[in-house]
């Protein structure tokens, strides 16, 4: 066994065995608790909801434990050191995007290429799905201006299909078929991403000196965020997903995450394993697959490909949702995706530790669904649970009380909430060891925003987890989402669309409130917090959708602009000037 | 070649000239496309085949048949 896959067994090993550990604690203690009035079957199902998600909650501690060490005694990744000889294509998906916000990122990260005085090929092909054909023409207006700025005959280019059959899968499945062998590497991003010229070729050098490697991931800072829901995300994101995916990347041996875009990948590895079929059956389950990543980064490690997360590569960037319903969209998006890989999952030859990749991603979605199962089965059981009989025995004149298990129940709340928050605190302390919370304000800002973000996320999730919920369900129910094109901008929403987004979630919450006053009126004050924010959704979608005051949830990123982004910010300035004529070649 | 790329009145026909030279270039790749689905064995399929007769034998659908 290679010393990778040594460190990759125990990493996997101990995250496993402690979550499961955790969760097996949990349950047993909660069956405890729940036999102090006689068990009961609801007790059990009980039992068993809080088995399922306390393991869904370790599991995440855990990943964030394995990735608070720093990675120094990890081998340093294998590179080239001489002069680049590959040929790389970055390739743009786009579908009804900006065209002008999203070419001035490709000038931005051409830019950025040449300023390093590299001399490795690294050409650019904007791979159009675009379905709206006065985007469609604007896209050709803006490209023509790229070529022009750039100076790049012979290595820009672009394309656009007359039929978006596979969307971006079948979009980067068609370039490859038509014109993969002119290159030996591709940078898959998004339309939103934006990498610097220093870790594209840093990728490159890392791909070139591993013949096996046959993917390369890079962990995205999330930019440009403006509301008070995109603040708060790209914080978290940047505040906490640097320690989880080194967690991730701990455990991933060969067969590492791909999340769709900010990769690099071998073209002759993609083109021989990543033909994606489409799955039998009609949509959602069947038809073809929506969440492709997960699937190719399977079929690359099944190969005999190594899929690697490299969470040290740092100029990586893409946009995040600004507000709450385009989260929820997207979420739609994804939750399809991720149920349909239940289709996938038992596919032959695929690695272990892909298939449970696989499953932890539909147990992302389906763990929601177990918290509103818990609940709901707690409604029921203090419904049917009768009074305490503390003269169970016959002609007995003493009362029996039963054991105060309390403590027990106390402990429990606390042990599930401290897997909520531990890692988080954990990772703010070691921000401040490393010098890392430096850029997100200092230690006392960075606990400030990190406390602030925990409320704030707290209050919405009761919001997400509605509508996680119905996207579940409408999966379940065969109802197909499509695949909606993103918003980017700034994200405002007025209170109405808030209120023709977020009503129902509303009516919901009064729902479940009057129902538990009913059914189990001592419970109706533990349910608070989750009914509350649902009867609260649309001032909460609407309220956090507004603009973020200046400084609030500072990342690096803010602070002190990445190259790449002003470059970006410049070329769009450039591009706002009237323009009357311009040359091309 | 030159193009006016103003926000207004960009000739398409100049564009549609633009794109072609800006095609990427051709070099075809085979894609091959992969097994995800389990493929049935011996048992599996004699197991359809008799569901599939039980299922001609029932009146409902007989009649639909």
């Amino acid at each position: 066994m290679s010393s990778v896959m040594r460190r990759a067994s125990v990493a996997r090993g101990l995250a496993l065995s402690s979550s499961l550990l955790a969760a097996t604690a949990a349950s047993l203690v909660f069956l405890i608790y729940g036999a102090t009035d006689g068990l009961s079957v609801i007790d059990m199902l009980r039992s068993g909801l809080i088995l399922l998600s306390t393991w869904w909650l370790a599991w995440g501690a855990a990943t964030a434990l394995l990735g608070l060490p720093s990675r120094h005694d990890a081998p340093a990744p294998a590179r080239t050191d001489g002069p680049i000889t590959g040929k790389t294509v970055v390739l743009v998906p786009v579908y009804n995007e900006d065209p002008q916000v999203t070419f001035a990122r490709i000038a931005a990260m051409d830019d950025s290429i040449r300023a390093t005085g590299t001399q490795a090929r690294v050409d650019f092909v904007v791979l159009s799905d675009t379905r709206d054909e006065a985007i469609a023409s604007a896209e050709r207006r803006c490209f023509a201006q790229l070529v022009a700025r750039q100076n790049g005959v012979g290595r820009l280019f672009y394309r656009r299909r007359d039929k978006n059959t596979g969307r971006k899968a079948g979009n980067i499945e068609d370039f490859i078929t038509s014109s993969g062998a002119a290159w030996d590497y591709a940078l898959i991003l998004d339309a939103d991403s934006l990498m610097e010229g220093e870790t594209i070729l840093e990728m490159i050098r890392r791909i070139e000196a591993e013949p096996a490697l046959g993917l390369l991931q890079t962990l995205p800072r999330v930019i440009g965020a403006q509301s008070v829901f995109g603040r708060a995300m790209q914080f978290a994101a940047g505040f906490h997903s640097p320690v989880f995916a080194r967690g991730l990347a701990a455990m991933q041996g060969k067969a590492g995450p791909f999340w769709g875009h900010n990769a690099i990948v071998r073209i002759r590895a993609w083109s021989e394993s990543c033909g994606l079929p489409e799955l039998p059956g009609p949509p959602p389950f069947g038809g073809h697959i929506l969440s492709h990543d997960y699937v190719e980064a399977a079929l690359l490690a099944r190969a005999g490909w190594t899929v690697r997360l490299d969470d040290d590569l740092d100029g990586s960037y893409e946009e995040g949702p600004e507000n709450i319903i385009d989260h929820a969209k997207r979420d739609r998006r994804w939750c399809q995706g991720n149920l349909q890989h239940a289709m996938i999952v038992g596919a032959p030859g695929l690695l272990p530790w892909s298939r449970f990749s696989l499953i932890l991603g539909i147990f992302a979605y389906i763990a929601p669904l177990i918290w509103l199962a818990f609940i709901a089965a707690s409604v029921a059981a203090a419904y049917w649970g009768g009074e305490l009989n503390y003269f169970p025995v016959a002609n007995w004149p003493f009362p029996v009380f039963p054991n105060d298990e309390t403590p027990k129940a106390i402990g429990l709340a606390v042990g599930v909430f401290g897997l909520l928050v531990m890692p988080k605190l954990l990772v703010w302390a070691e921000a401040v060891v490393t010098g890392r919370a430096k850029g997100f304000g200092g230690a006392g800002r960075s606990l400030r925003a990190m406390l602030s973000e925990l409320a704030l996320s707290s209050l919405i999730a009761p919001v997400l987890l509605a509508f996680q919920s119905r996207s579940v369900l409408q999966v379940l129910f065969g109802r197909d989402g499509g695949w909606p094109p993103n918003n980017r901008g700034d994200g405002g929403l007025r209170f109405a669309e808030a209120w023709a987004a977020g009503a129902w979630i509303s009516a919901w919450g009064l729902g479940g409130i009057a129902l538990a006053n009913v059914l189990a009126p001592d419970l109706t004050l533990w349910l608070l917090p989750v009914a509350l924010p649902m009867v609260l959704a649309p001032a909460l979608i609407w309220w956090t959708s507004r603009p973020a005051a200046t400084g609030r949830f500072l990342t690096p990123e803010q602070a002190s602009l990445p190259p790449v982004v002003s470059r970006h910010h410049a070329v769009l300035a450039d591009w706002a000037k009237p323009t009357k004529e311009v040359k091309v070649g | 070649m030159n193009m006016h790329v103003s926000n207004v009145g960009t000739e398409r026909r100049q564009d549609a000239d633009l794109i072609d030279v800006m095609a990427p270039p051709l070099a075809p790749l085979a894609m091959p496309k992969q097994v995800l689905t389990v493929q049935a064995g011996p048992v599996r399929l004699a197991l359809g085949a008799v569901f599939a007769l039980m299922a001609l034998l029932r009146p409902g659908q007989r009649r639909a048949g």
